[in-house]
């Protein structure tokens, strides 16, 4: 399914943390320093994870965050997402009882994402239970549908 | 942004890897939350959907 993702590395760096953090380098136009996060959702349950990435940037007052908003069109997109999706994988291997949940910053992402789970629809429907949520209800994936935020699941082998 | 495009590559492998450093440690210091703004999105949302309280 994942097809020449970039070198991923997991960062572990609090022993008693629910978050986990992966980062690779996108090579494309310029070298960007990709950061991936899985952080809890509920307070005090560890069912839901988030799934977001962004760029490693350094902030003049804050130090060092991950911005998840800005678009890097650094040439590299799909190579990207497949990294990201192995991402997923390896969390998945440490947590696999978990739902994650995926929302793109924009609408457009949302559906760059959509476009990529359909493309490899017949590999990931092997692996994950996908969903989406749209006009207030959670639905199967469907590649047509404009879905608000996806929620992913590994089924069980 | 993070861009060492320009560097030798031993230089941006180092380079690179203190950033990850620096963040490590602000993370360890509990100076940064990243992904706050999306997971406190994520909560709304799944608290909408009535899958957690």
């Amino acid at each position: 399914m994942i097809s020449n993702p970039y070198p991923l590395s997991r960062l572990d760096y609090i022993p008693d943390s629910d978050e986990s953090y992966y980062s690779f380098i996108s090579r494309g136009k310029k070298n960007i320093l990709k950061i991936v996060g899985f952080t809890p959702i509920e307070k005090d349950g560890k069912k839901y994870y988030n799934w977001g990435f962004g760029d490693l940037v350094k902030y003049e007052t804050t130090g060092f965050n991950v911005d998840d908003k800005t678009d890097s069109n650094n040439g590299d997109v799909k190579r990207v997402f497949y990294t990201v999706a192995s991402a997923l994988s390896a969390f998945f291997e440490t947590n696999p009882g978990v739902t994650v949940h995926l929302k793109g910053s924009n609408q457009q992402r949302m559906n760059i994402y959509t476009k990529i789970i359909a493309r490899h629809w017949a590999d990931i429907d092997t692996i994950y239970d996908v969903r989406g949520f749209i006009n207030g209800q959670i639905e199967p994936f469907q590649e047509t549908v404009e879905f608000d935020y996806l929620l992913i699941s590994k089924k069980k082998t | 942004m993070t861009t060492l495009s320009k560097k030798s590559k031993t230089e941006l492998e180092a380079e690179m890897l203190q950033q990850l450093e620096d963040f490590i440690e602000q993370l360890k210091a509990g100076k940064i939350k990243p992904f706050k703004e999306q997971t406190d999105r994520a909560r709304e949302n799944l608290r909408k959907a009535g899958l957690i309280k």
